[in-house]
């Protein structure tokens, strides 16, 4: 991979990123008018035309749109996404908080989901057809069709009858404090956000490891006398891998910004809960902050997987000479 | 002295829930250090048989009866275990398209060392063998080309090395499935050359697939033409392609461009279609085709039978065809 | 779902996919001729039928609540059960598939049409236009689906129009990608240059062999966002950011069933069923659009 590469996907992220930061003020800044009215609700009427003019100045609305976007770019740089209007807590305090229980629940996602998807997917492409086959894909459109609401509401339901588990009973447990602890109250939210997920990875597994099990090479394997579970693994999978990574790469920047309904009804205080609330109660720095974290991250993930992709593959690792 | 010796092989595939014969009766002989070409059309069964021996059939596809012996031990009564270790050990293959053939992922040195190690052959030895066998096949630094992945490689150094990885355990018979038809014309030549030198130094027994009359008469000793499933004629290339015993033969010799032809016609073409397998007739299946035709031909299928030099599946001798 | 088949006999001579000719069957058909087809064509109708009839009011008032029988399961009376506040289940996910359906079907037309004809336009012109429009896909399609829904929501309010017009704000770049692709092919095509050496005006160009070319990827795409629209706009009533109530919708009936399943599990299981036959059909019946439209696709 040469370096001129490397630096023009890099410019487009750059490109594209800024385009994000327009993109989430315009919508979460200009749509929404007047901030003012927005915060005060009712009392807003109230406030005589130099209150409001005032306060308009106070918030830097008096300025054009491309001051107020300039000022507000600016502040990214410093760390500044604003305050919470509802409590006053800076938004980046509020993010730090939120961020490691939402990336602990997406990883732990990830690790129960993708070994299982990628076996199922294998067990379904090892025989296209059979009863296998069928029924695995069966459970996996089960699994993309069942929302996941529904898969969460009734875990919940079930948990508190069986166990007598209550999402809001006692508070969250940090992965500090205590890790049984906080593993406990992870897993299940973290089983749900799998369900979905391993069924995508497992029709990504099944596509890939058809396409690539049937090519030339695995019949030069398997004349070379490997053993079956070398040739499946080895020359299959491998080869089958590299949607599979980038599927999965692209799967885990979507967890960030799509945990939200298991944050919701598992109480947990992640990035989704932050949001919710924030939409809830109209405070649009949170909005703001955590849209734009949420999205930058996934332009950052989705250039990583580009990069991971081409490193994997040695046709794309590195040019140079003919042997 | 015969190696491989293929012998009333029946193999069938399954498709819309019957099995459609694509292997009938196939016999033939390969000795240690002859190249035996199996020509045909595709659909004929040449590579069926061919994959037959190897024990890679498809899915759905299946061996029904008949023997395969290498060295005398019938590979289809050896158990799954024993019958993977003869792949690559005892019976390897070279394929159509090495641009394919090859992981892309794998360097060359590990995709033949692999082959090596499944056969308990590991370590130094194991490293030192892949070297030997890419310098074998003519390809300089071989230190250089094992640490190289295929695409850094060129499509004749990839069949070098898709010849090296087969030949890297010594095996008795090599089945190669048209390996230069995906190659210019020179390089053709040089694997051509290439294999004939091997054939000649390892004592192999090949088995050489092609729909390419031109090659069988460059490199084999004897010529095995299939069509619909069955041996249509066997015989020494020379006799063949002196005096066809089968009119499907005659038909294939008469449609390759010879460079003393005088008259620039249009060469001739077979008529009619391949046979379709899901219905051939109770007769001779190139009796629909044939422009030699008699009466008895559509009675019953014919026997091979011994007649001037070749064995063939035809009724009606060379001297009756108008 | 693709259906594979089993690895093709190698014998039989492949057939290629014949170019579609008048001779053939027409797409309904072909799409109903395909086992996932006609399974996606049934669900669908069915569930279309349902939302009809909670439209007419064949059943009973979704807002109607009774003080006695609340909670009650399934009987004679009220087929699928009444929930909390006595209110019968049955025309409640009969409404709420109305619901459901009326914001997928206004998102998904609003993004196919405008993305289709940004792609297709940006696509045929080229130059500036279709650099812009590029970049702006490129940008929206930085964003996480569901987080830009979200976004859009709560910059929009709610409401069910508004909720649609977040849908198709995310949908859009991918028509405008399915749409640009096809005419880039076409105009690059040599029937399109040999039409304008004959001196055929632009717009009968793209009217002719352009839009053919791209109504298929663009039907195999409307199912499959249609099942996503039907799935997010069930998630953001799920989370109070929809349909508000008492109005009925199939994620807010699974939210409020949460204090009483697994007892009265009809409140949750109806509407979630809903959501998933929704879902399943409309994703089988974009296999049998894929299959009808190019039998290639089979094979993967």
């Amino acid at each position: 991979m040469s370096l001129r590469y490397l630096a023009g996907r890099a410019a487009g992220m750059l490109g594209t990123l800024l385009g994000v930061a327009v993109v989430v003020f315009v919508v979460l800044r200009a749509l929404p008018g007047d901030t003012i009215t927005a915060k005060l609700g009712t009392q807003a009427a109230e406030l005589d035309a130099d209150q409001r003019a005032a306060l308009r100045h106070f918030y830097g609305l008096d300025a054009s749109p491309v001051t107020q976007f300039l000022r507000w770019f600016g502040g990214l740089f410093r760390g500044d996404l604003g305050v919470s209007i509802d409590t006053g807590v800076p938004v980046t305090h509020l993010i730090g908080d939120a961020l490691p229980v939402t990336l602990e629940l997406a990883v732990l996602a990830m690790i129960i989901a993708v070994p299982v998807g990628v076996l199922a997917g294998m067990l379904a492409a090892s025989r296209p057809g059979a009863a296998r086959d069928l029924s695995v894909q069966g459970v996996g459109l089960l699994g993309l069709a069942v929302p996941e609401f529904v898969v969460a509401t009734v875990t919940v339901a079930w948990l508190a009858s069986a166990f007598a588990y209550t999402p809001s009973a006692g508070t969250f447990v940090s992965l500090g404090s205590s890790f049984g602890g906080n593993l406990r109250q992870m897993l299940y939210p973290a089983l749900v956000l799998g369900v979905g997920l391993a069924a995508t990875v497992m029709r990504t597994t099944r596509s890939a490891y058809l396409e690539a099990a049937g090519s030339d090479f695995v019949r030069t394997a398997r004349g070379k006398g490997l053993a079956e579970s070398r040739v499946r693994f080895r020359h299959i999978l491998h080869n089958a891998g590299i949607p599979i990574v980038t599927m999965v790469g692209i799967q885990f920047g979507y967890l960030l910004g799509g945990t939200l309904v298991v944050e919701q009804v598992f109480a947990l205080p992640g990035l989704g809960r932050l949001l919710l609330d924030g939409i809830l109660h109209q405070d649009y720095a949170i909005v703001q902050g955590v849209t734009l974290l949420v999205a930058g991250t996934f332009v950052v993930v989705n250039f990583a997987v580009d990069i991971v992709y081409r490193l994997l593959d040695p046709r794309t690792r590195s040019e140079g000479r003919r042997a | 002295m015969t190696v491989l010796q293929i012998e009333d092989l029946h193999t069938v595939v399954r498709s819309g829930g019957r099995d459609l014969p694509v292997v009938r009766g196939v016999s033939l002989s390969v000795d240690a250090g002859e190249i035996v070409g199996l020509v045909g059309e595709s659909g004929s069964g040449k590579s069926f048989t061919a994959l037959s021996v190897l024990g890679l059939l498809p899915a759905g596809a299946r061996v029904t009866s008949g023997r395969i012996l290498v060295d005398g031990e019938d590979l289809l009564a050896l158990r799954e275990r024993d019958r993977r270790t003869r792949r690559g050990g005892t019976v390897a293959m070279i394929y159509q398209d090495p641009m394919t053939a090859l992981n892309p992922l794998m360097t060359v040195g590990a995709q033949i060392a692999e082959g090596l190690r499944a056969h308990g052959i590991r370590g130094a030895e194991a490293k030192s063998r892949t070297l030997a066998a890419i310098e074998e096949v003519g390809l300089p630094k071989p230190d250089r080309i094992a640490r190289s992945y295929p695409h850094r490689l060129s499509g004749g150094q990839r069949q070098r090395v898709v010849i090296a990885t087969a030949l890297a355990l010594r095996p008795r018979v090599l089945i190669a499935d048209e390996p230069t038809t995906a190659l210019d014309v020179t390089i053709q030549q040089q694997i051509l050359a290439l294999v004939d030198e091997l054939r000649a130094s390892h004592d192999l027994a090949v088995l050489w697939i092609t729909h390419d009359l031109g090659v069988v008469a460059r490199i084999a000793a004897r010529v095995a033409v299939m069509y619909a499933g069955r041996v249509a004629e066997q015989a020494g290339t020379r006799e063949l392609f002196a005096a066809p015993q089968h009119p499907y033969s005659a038909a294939l010799l008469a449609s390759i461009p010879s460079p003393t032809d005088t008259v620039r016609g249009p060469l001739p073409q077979i008529g009619g279609a391949p046979p379709d397998l899901t219905a051939l007739p109770p007769g001779c299946p190139f009796e629909p085709r044939c422009v030699h035709r008699e009466s008895a031909c559509a009675a019953t299928e014919p026997e091979p039978v011994r007649r001037g030099g070749s064995d063939t599946a035809c009724l009606v001798p060379r001297e009756r065809w108008s | 779902m693709t259906q594979e088949m089993p690895p093709a006999a190698t014998v039989a001579p492949v057939a290629l996919p014949a170019p579609r000719t008048a001779g053939q069957p027409s797409l309904p058909r072909r799409v109903v001729a395909d086992r996932n087809g006609l399974i996606g064509v049934v669900l669908i109708g069915i569930l279309v039928l349902v939302a009809l009839a909670s439209l007419v009011h064949l059943g009973q008032d979704p807002l109607a609540q009774h003080r006695t029988g609340q909670l009650t399961g399934p009987s004679a009376a009220h087929w699928l059960g009444t929930d909390q506040f006595g209110r019968d289940i049955a025309a409640r996910v009969a409404a709420g598939i109305f619901a459901s359906l009326r914001v997928a079907v206004a998102s998904v037309a609003i993004a196919t049409v405008v993305g289709g004809l940004l792609g297709v336009l940006s696509g045929f012109a080229g130059g500036v236009l279709d650099a812009v429009v590029g970049r702006l896909t490129d940008v929206l399609f930085a964003f996480p689906a569901t987080l830009l829904a979200l976004a859009l929501v709560a910059a929009l309010g709610h409401g069910w129009f508004n909720t649609a017009v977040a849908i198709a704000v995310v949908y859009t770049p991918i028509f405008v990608r399915v749409s640009r692709g096809p005419v880039l092919t076409v105009r690059e095509s040599e029937y399109v240059k040999a039409g304008q050496v004959l001196g055929f005006s632009r717009s009968r160009l793209l009217f002719r062999h352009v839009l053919p070319n791209v109504s298929a990827p663009i039907a195999v795409q409307v199912a499959l966002a249609l099942s996503w629209a039907i799935l997010t706009e069930a998630g953001l009533s799920f989370l109070g950011l929809g349909t508000q109530p008492p109005n009925p919708s199939l994620g807010l009936m699974v939210s409020d069933a949460r204090n009483f399943f697994p007892d009265a599990w009809w409140t949750l299981l109806f509407p979630a069923l809903a959501v998933v036959v929704a879902v399943v059909g409309l994703n089988l019946l974009g296999d049998g659009l894929r299959n009808a439209l190019d039998p290639r696709s089979v094979q993967r």
